[in-house]
């Protein structure tokens, strides 16, 4: 604690609302833009210098309302000093130089909930329910649809074929196999993974995530303090975060995630490059994932992930390219969050003495890159609420009633990019079948609630980046700290 | 956006085949926009 956070940041801007009926006329996201804006306004500035966003809740969500792409957020809830601890956070941010301008934010508005009769939210107030608006009604099951979505994108947009793809759940397994505490440690082959039953076309079984338990924790402290301990210490590099969409639909590039922003961030604060990497753990929910995330983070270039890991190089053999080891997550663990299981094969990697457990390619100071993302649309609500404004991407025009009877008779044609139709699903059918959501897709199985989706590309100026959100480099020299 | 492409095989859907928009009439008289092939 020898630093002090003392002058280091300023609040410069703020902006409140109350009414002596004890009811305002606005709630949900709506209020948190409108006292957002003014605190802005308050302070000079706009959304547009705005990096930092933080609230008791999903921050992200807020972000992707506002059309805000920032570097930091904090979402964290702690009952009713979040709010000081946001400040205090932010402050640490803002004098790290993670960011520059953040604003904070929360609107309760139980009162006026009660008299409608909406059921309260349990951590804050809820926003447009953007998945029930535009993903829900037409089939989406998350979080399968999402990365099919991305994959069938990627298929059309750069040839990648399902080999290419089933490959990597090929190496994955081969890294299973040796890990003693695998779920599935039996070889398979590209045929054994492209003869499984198609889960949401294009990705198969076998492309998909186990559904296992798992469990982890870590210890961060001061390189100082850390040097003084037992365990040999793992230092941080390097980090960065970038975020861009919370639902799906909202995603500007079904093929680039942030990481495309997030990777060369956390890269440059680390100062090394991706010729330094030994050892890579990808997020490996899906086979596109961990292809997704060795293009973004910088491994090959955008649309050569399939010929980059066709040969194998995501297998556990010395390759002169980094390997991605967090692979073997699909057979060993796969958490709903499984951040922190991941931060423990990561510094395992990197310690010599775990090494013997770890198998990946070895060197006496492993420099370990991490790449963590969240599904892109991770619920998946039968509720259907009028959103207040469009999606980011579709041929509508702002206000456009497209859930009305006064819908427009003709909409720019967009570019489809992904349908079977025997997945598809009545929408008549929908909320039923979202209520019942588990029992469908377990009913389903083979032949999954399935979504076209029609994606028109981002309009210039748009370079925002989706998916990984958090990448930390961590290296096992203490002489690096 | 995401939509449902409706009026054809499913072998004959594509990227990059153009679509128009048609509406879906809801239960309770709202409208969902899906896609057919022009």
């Amino acid at each position: 604690m020898g630093r002090s956070l003392r002058g280091a940041a300023a609040i410069v801007g703020v902006a409140d609302a109350a009414s002596p009926t004890g009811e305002l006329g606005t709630r949900g996201r709506t209020l948190e833009a409108a006292m957002i804006r003014e605190a802005l306004d308050d302070a000079g500035l706009t959304l547009a210098d705005v990096d930092g966003v933080c609230c008791s809740g999903i921050a992200t969500g807020i972000a992707e309302y506002l059309d805000l792409h920032p570097t930091y957020v904090d979402g964290t809830f702690v009952g009713g000093s979040s709010f000081e601890v946001h400040v205090e956070h932010a402050a640490a941010a803002i004098a790290a130089g993670v960011c520059d301008v953040v604003v904070g934010v929360y609107a309760a508005t139980p009162r006026q909930d009660r008299r409608r009769g909406a059921s309260p939210a349990a951590f804050g107030p809820m926003g447009p329910d953007v998945a029930g608006e535009w993903e829900t009604p037409y089939g989406s099951m998350m979080p399968m649809t999402s990365y099919a979505l991305a994959a069938d994108r990627h298929m059309a947009q750069y040839g990648t074929t399902p080999e290419q793809l089933a490959q990597i759940a090929v190496d994955t397994r081969r890294w299973a196999a040796m890990n003693p505490r695998a779920r599935y440690r039996t070889p398979i082959t590209v045929d054994d993974v492209l003869a499984s039953p198609v889960i949401a076309s294009p990705l198969h079984q076998l492309d998909c995530c186990l559904r296992t338990d798992g469990a982890g924790a870590y210890v961060l402290t001061s390189a100082e303090r850390a040097r003084g301990l037992a365990s040999p210490p793992v230092f941080v590099l390097g980090a960065a975060t970038a975020i861009d969409h919370w639902v799906i639909s909202q995603m500007p590039d079904l093929t680039v995630t942030p990481g495309a922003v997030s990777g060369p961030a956390a890269f440059a604060h680390a100062g090394i490059g991706i010729d330094d990497v030994d050892v890579l753990q990808a997020y490996d929910s899906f086979t596109i994932t961990a292809l997704l995330h060795l293009e973004d983070l910088g491994f090959c270039a955008k649309g050569e992930g399939g010929s980059f890991v066709e040969d194998g190089s995501s297998a556990p053999v010395v390759h002169c390219r980094p390997t991605p080891t967090a692979a073997a997550s699909r057979t060993r663990i796969r958490a709903s969050t499984g951040s922190s299981c991941w931060w423990k094969r990561c510094a395992s990697c990197a310690e010599p003495r775990a090494s013997a457990r770890c198998h990946g390619p070895r060197s006496p100071s492993p420099t370990v890159a991490a790449a963590c993302s969240r599904p892109p649309a991770p619920w998946c609500s039968a509720r259907r609420r009028r959103c207040d404004r469009p999606p980011r991407t579709a041929g509508l025009r702002r206000g456009d009633p497209v859930l009305g009877r006064d819908a427009p008779a003709a909409v720019r044609a967009p570019v489809v990019h992904h349908v079977r139709r025997r997945d598809l699903v009545p929408a008549r059918r929908l909320s039923a079948l979202s209520r019942r959501r588990d029992r469908v897709a377990r009913r389903r199985r083979r032949r999954h609630v399935y979504a076209a989706s029609v994606h028109s590309k981002p309009g210039p100026g748009r370079d925002a980046k989706d998916g990984p959100y958090a990448v930390v480099l961590v290296d096992l020299d203490a002489g690096c700290a | 956006m995401m939509s449902n492409v409706v009026g054809c095989a499913p072998d004959e859907v594509a990227a990059g085949m153009r679509v128009a928009v048609a509406w879906e009439p809801l239960s309770d008289g709202r409208h969902l926009p899906v896609f057919r092939p022009t």
